[in-house]
């Protein structure tokens, strides 16, 4: 077992205000016996009652030898289905629940729906087993975010201070794996305004192997949804927390 | 502020210019999050030609390859594969070759003394053969141990 | 006469999983001539750039059924005609076969390598 290489808080906020959150993604990654072409009649009919919206992604236009190709790509959704709370997107191996740009409703609401959509995409029999299930929040933050993080960046035991930074970390977990991404030069387009910033992009999965995704996933995706609240408050300096009033 | 064109990647935020990595060499991939050790151990045991061979039969074959019945390969068997190649020791100088099963498994073969030695990590089951000893049946995919106490020690 | 492809082939070892099935997919040398297989496999099962025809290996029906009789325990081992649109000689190996025995049909059989590559001393 690898516990996590730092500390985390022992008490977790339920909420914090401002929300930094811009989206909340939940992941599955499957194999399917079914080729692509025949995946999206068999969701349609399922997902319309309450995903009435859809529409293929610009990815879709790309030759699948492409897509294949790229490490970028071959794990990206295809086509969309938008409704009024969440918007689902699919892919030959993906399938990914998306929370609404600036309003997050909360893991709880987040659960329910998931097990509506486990449920359908069991209904519809084409997922031959899971491959991995991740957790990701995409936070935004004005101004740099370096200075308000208790990691730090640094050469030869000097902070790095007011460059631009991209950093990657790779952490593993037990039998998860978290990739923490952090940069101060980052460009937000929420549809409404654009805007610059930082961005932590935290990606928690579970390599996962089974045919069995209503009795394993509600559990496993709980688990992940922790660790990622942990890593995630376990990454901001207490003084900078204190500006984001947490409710305990 | 200009206007961002198009995603082809579902992302909320893009990098400002100065941040975007720079296009991968040809000659470099970058590992996925999370798997460098497995790449290490693919290359350490079979090879430059199995660690290629590996990436491409989960990526390039898709659901109805071949003559139209073939599976992709299936995480399950690819977890059973990876804890028996930990567990395995394959004689001095011997790199088995890889294959990809139409069930959408993958197959390990090489020489001991001379005589063939298999091993396919089926999505259910593990199938083991060695002509010396005259092994030639199933157990449990769970039991790649067992799989790599006998075929390898 | 059998399709042998990339993900059978290293260009080392043959996988004997080539013969173990489900329903292994052949093709029937009395209906076309050995030659014209290159062509009909290289349209009917190769998926450039990725699959790739590498050798083909050739066991006649009564070899494979004899294969089985002596086997222990013995199998029987079947050619059933099945004509798809691509190939009219395709026929298939109902069923699965055991590690053993997919190894003595591969030992057995003759393989054949594409035309161009033919390097004297290289295969047969």
């Amino acid at each position: 077992m690898n516990p996590l290489p730092f500390l985390t808080p022992e008490r977790l906020p339920k909420r914090i205000d401002p929300c930094p959150i811009v989206e909340a993604v939940v992941e599955l990654r499957f194999i399917s016996h079914e080729p692509w072409r025949n995946i999206p009649g068999m969701l349609a009919p399922l997902f319309r009652p309450r995903y009435p919206e859809e529409s293929e992604l610009p990815l879709n236009e790309i030759p699948e030898a492409i897509r294949q190709h790229d490490n970028n790509l071959a794990w990206q959704p295809l086509v969309q289905y938008a409704g009024p709370e969440f918007t689902l997107r699919f892919g030959p191996r993906v399938l990914t629940l998306v929370t609404p740009t600036h309003r997050y409703p909360g893991w709880a609401r987040c659960q329910e729906e998931l097990s509506w959509i486990l449920e359908q995409v069991s209904r519809a029999g084409f997922v031959q087993e899971g491959e991995r299930l991740g957790v990701r929040y995409v936070d935004f933050f004005t101004g740099d975010i370096f200075p308000r993080l208790l990691l730090e960046v640094g050469i030869a035991g000097r902070p790095v201070q007011g460059l631009e930074q991209n950093v990657t970390l790779v952490i593993p977990e037990d039998r998860a794996t978290a990739r923490l991404v952090l940069a101060n030069g980052a460009v937000l387009n929420d549809g409404a305004k654009t805007e610059t910033g930082s961005v932590l992009d935290l990606d928690v999965w579970h390599r996962f192997s089974s045919a069995d995704l209503l009795r394993e996933a509600p559990a496993l995706l709980d688990r992940l949804h922790s660790l990622n609240k942990r890593i995630f408050f376990g990454l901001l300096k207490p003084e900078f927390l204190a500006t984001l009033n947490p409710e305990y | 502020m200009p206007v961002l064109a198009p995603a082809y990647t579902q992302c909320a935020y893009r990098l400002a210019e100065n941040l975007q990595p720079p296009s991968e060499p040809d000659r470099l991939a970058h590992a996925e999050p999370g798997s460098a050790a497995r790449e290490e151990l693919l290359l350490a045991k079979l090879g430059p030609r199995g660690w290629g061979r590996l990436h491409h039969f989960r990526r390039f074959y898709s659901p109805g390859w071949g003559e139209g019945r073939g599976r992709s390969l299936s995480p399950r068997a690819t977890e059973a594969f990876f804890s028996f190649l930990a567990a395995a020791r394959f004689p001095e100088g011997v790199q088995p070759s890889l294959f990809l099963t139409d069930e959408g498994g993958l197959e390990l073969a090489w020489e001991e003394n001379g005589e063939a030695v298999q091993v396919a990590f089926q999505p259910g089951r593990l199938e083991l053969y060695r002509k010396g000893d005259g092994t030639d049946r199933e157990l449990p995919l769970q039991r790649w141990d067992e799989a790599a106490q006998h075929l390898c020690p | 006469m059998r399709a042998i492809c990339t993900d059978k082939w290293d260009g080392e070892r043959i996988s004997p999983s080539a013969f173990t099935g489900p329903d292994t997919s052949v093709s029937r040398l009395a209906v076309f001539p050995l030659e014209d297989h290159w062509e009909l496999f290289r349209r009917g099962v190769q998926r450039p750039p990725e699959r790739l025809l590498s050798l083909m290996v050739e066991i006649g029906v009564g070899k494979l059924a004899q294969l089985g009789q002596t086997h222990s325990p013995p199998a029987e081992i079947t050619v059933e005609a099945d004509a798809v649109e691509w190939n009219r000689a395709h026929a298939v190996m109902p069923g699965r076969r055991s590690r053993g025995i997919a190894n003595r049909i591969l030992g057995a059989a003759h393989r054949h390598l594409p035309p161009c590559e033919a390097v004297p001393g290289r295969t047969r």
